[in-house]
């Protein structure tokens, strides 16, 4: 797993959070918890909801 | 087939013509948990002049969300504006389609009710309109807005075709 931090934008309807870098093409999940968008790759071990 | 556009994806389109075909879909899931924060979880670049003057983008997007009460916030943006954005409750999932054309030029769109969940038939809702440049490329994005951050809202999937006449 790797983590991207986000990057924190005032949009007119509030906070918008983005990815400071593109997403790995190969990810194979995504999770944003408001600081980090943590990317699972193959091989990772993909949290359970 | 010769075409007119640096857009090259999937067929359609005459000579002259911009092409036709699936611009991108992708069945990764994206979740946004712990903040309230609109939080992009897709971004999808439109390139320049891929959409025609009578060409249109169509996104279908798939989501899945707490079954509570709590507005979980679903849009759909093309350039920074909303053509989608419905406030999900007691329900789990959702499927969306979000249509936006070009009225015969390249800077004025029609699209979606905004707070209509991609359903066809009739409501008091609006239309989006924008005056949109495409012949620049322009992104779409994909994002969420939890109401309680111990909920999650997932985008499962996502297909985004350019449609030209």
């Amino acid at each position: 797993m790797i983590t991207i931090p986000v990057v924190t934008t005032e949009t007119p309807t509030g906070l918008l959070l983005t990815p400071s870098q593109p997403i790995p093409a190969d990810a194979i999940s995504i999770i944003c918890d408001g600081e980090h968008y943590n990317v699972y790759q193959p091989g990772d071990t993909v949290p359970q909801e | 087939m010769l075409r007119g556009s640096s857009y090259t994806g999937g067929g359609g389109g005459g000579i002259g013509l911009p092409a036709s075909g699936v611009l991108k879909q992708s069945a990764v899931p994206a979740s946004v948990t712990g903040t309230v924060s609109e939080t992009t979880l897709a971004t999808i670049a439109v390139p320049a002049g891929a959409m025609g003057l009578n060409g249109a983008i169509q996104i279908i997007s798939r989501w899945t969300f707490n079954n509570t009460a709590n507005n979980k916030t679903l849009r759909v943006k093309f350039a920074g504006t909303d053509f989608l954005g419905y406030s999900a409750t007691n329900s789990a999932t959702g499927e969306i389609l979000t249509i936006i054309q070009n009225r015969g030029v390249a800077n004025s769109q029609i699209g979606d009710r905004l707070a209509v969940s991609g359903a066809l038939g009739t409501t008091t809702a609006n239309w989006v309109t924008s005056a949109i440049d495409t012949t620049v490329s322009q992104n779409i994005t994909l994002t969420a807005t939890l109401a309680n951050t111990g909920e999650t809202i997932t985008l499962e999937s996502y297909q985004v075709q350019i449609l030209n006449p």
